[in-house]
């Protein structure tokens, strides 16, 4: 290590150590996405584009699959983005924006289905298949049905394991993650991964084992 | 991580990702990126910040600015005439045992000329035309003012002088009036008539003494003044 190379570290060390330069350090240490976020705290309308687009339709098939109506779906994750616009003030990186972000929405999701106490699930969405200009009819058809098979699945499982499955598919979180943005502990998210991903498997496999 | 591994089944994940296409619309997108890009400050926004304090500032600076430019033009001293007026004005009322207003002092003495038969129509023509030249025979007369015990018939005999002064057209019949300072009893004789006048010139009333004179040496042709040599 050079010597200007070791003035540094220690400098940039020593400048992690105040607590008023604590952004520094996560614009240096922490995910893109929590320095993202600072730079638009700091006024870089740019930095959310980016952030935005990152996140914005893995946060929105999230928020279909829980709501199941894509104008409830819409009104939701508009209300999350405002939410993180507004906080971006008093954002800090202390945890890991997606866990930030997808607590957000699961928080939004539960105000309204509060809100509207006749939560009812009834999906009316319809999955769009994109065949493969290879693929046979036969094994086309077999597909369309496993995916129709596994949104019905999705959509008949409870609120809980649903929620825990979307977290962990679309947000990437782990167990604890997956506890930290439910609010429960880390046992209990894991076994409602557990039961959800088992029901899944058993509704893809149904027509195999039945064949 | 092995336990997550084994939670998350690699073929559901699988099928799922291949479900999972859905996008926000683009209309969505546009309403969020805007509401994002408004709620950042812009540069005008910031200076916008400060414009209520400068503004502040400033006012309070020109307030400041303004009291002490009217304060200093307050310390230039005023015209010495409106003092003089005061204490005149003064002196008359303490005499005359009246109210402190210049119009009342006035109007008072003109009432009180009025009633007397020799000098009330020289003055009693209106307030309003008279005042003026009382005040400014009152005005212009600070040794008679300050003077004790005879101020008040040196006053009215100023006040008819000044008042004679400022109506040049006066009628005939008001000049003699005017000019009559001696009563009929002393103008009875030349020597009585004359001793008025001598009486007139002690008291300090050369014009008065001159019409007096004047008229007695009218009235008595043949009265011949003594000579003051002798």
């Amino acid at each position: 290590m050079t010597t200007d190379a070791r003035f540094m570290t220690t400098r940039s060390t020593a400048l992690c150590r105040r607590p008023v330069l604590a952004y520094i350090r996560a614009m240096v240490h922490t995910p893109d996405d929590s320095a993202l976020m600072l730079r638009y705290k700091d006024g870089d309308v740019a930095a959310f584009d980016i952030l935005y687009r990152r996140h914005k339709d893995a946060i929105y098939r999230y928020l279909l699959r829980l709501c199941g109506h894509r104008d409830i779906a819409e009104d939701i994750f508009q209300e999350v983005w405002g939410k993180i616009v507004n906080a971006r003030k008093s954002y800090r990186p202390t945890a890991k924006f997606t866990t930030f972000l997808y607590r957000v929405a699961h928080n939004c999701f539960i105000d309204h289905v509060r809100r509207n106490k006749r939560h009812s699930n009834n999906t009316t969405l319809e999955p769009e298949f994109h065949s493969d200009p290879g693929e046979t009819l036969e094994s086309s058809t077999e597909r369309s049905l496993a995916r129709e098979r596994l949104l019905r699945a999705l959509a008949t499982l409870p609120d809980e394991q649903r929620d825990a499955f979307l977290l962990h598919e679309e947000g990437g979180l782990s167990v604890d993650e997956i506890a930290i943005t439910t609010g429960c502990n880390r046992e209990t998210a894991k076994s409602r991964l557990r039961y959800a991903v088992n029901k899944l498997r058993a509704a893809i496999d149904e027509p195999a084992e039945k064949s | 991580m092995t336990t997550e591994t084994n939670n998350s089944d690699t073929r559901v994940s699988e099928a799922y990702r291949a479900l999972a296409t859905e996008t926000t619309p683009p209309e969505l997108d546009d309403t969020i990126l805007k509401m994002a890009a408004s709620n950042v400050p812009t540069r005008y926004a910031r200076v916008r910040g400060w414009l209520r304090p400068v503004a502040w500032a400033a006012t309070i600076g020109l307030s400041l600015a303004f009291i002490l430019e009217i304060s200093r033009y307050q310390d230039i001293p005023v015209a010495p005439a409106p003092v003089i007026e005061k204490v005149e004005v003064r002196a008359i009322s303490h005499d005359a045992a009246v109210t402190s207003t210049d119009e009342d002092i006035v109007s008072r003495k003109l009432n009180k000329h009025a009633d007397a038969p020799a000098a009330g129509k020289a003055l009693a023509p209106s307030a309003d035309s008279a005042m003026p030249a009382a005040m400014e025979s009152a005005v212009q007369m600070p040794d008679v003012a300050t003077d004790g015990a005879g101020v008040l018939p040196e006053t009215e005999e100023t006040v008819r002088l000044r008042a004679s002064e400022a109506r040049p057209a006066a009628s005939p019949a008001e000049k003699k009036e005017q000019a009559e300072h001696c009563d009929a009893a002393a103008r009875a004789t030349a020597e009585s008539w004359y001793s008025c006048v001598e009486g007139l010139k002690e008291d300090g009333l050369a014009d008065a003494a001159r019409q007096e004179l004047d008229a007695l040496l009218n009235e008595f042709p043949d009265f011949r003044e003594p000579d003051p040599d002798r």
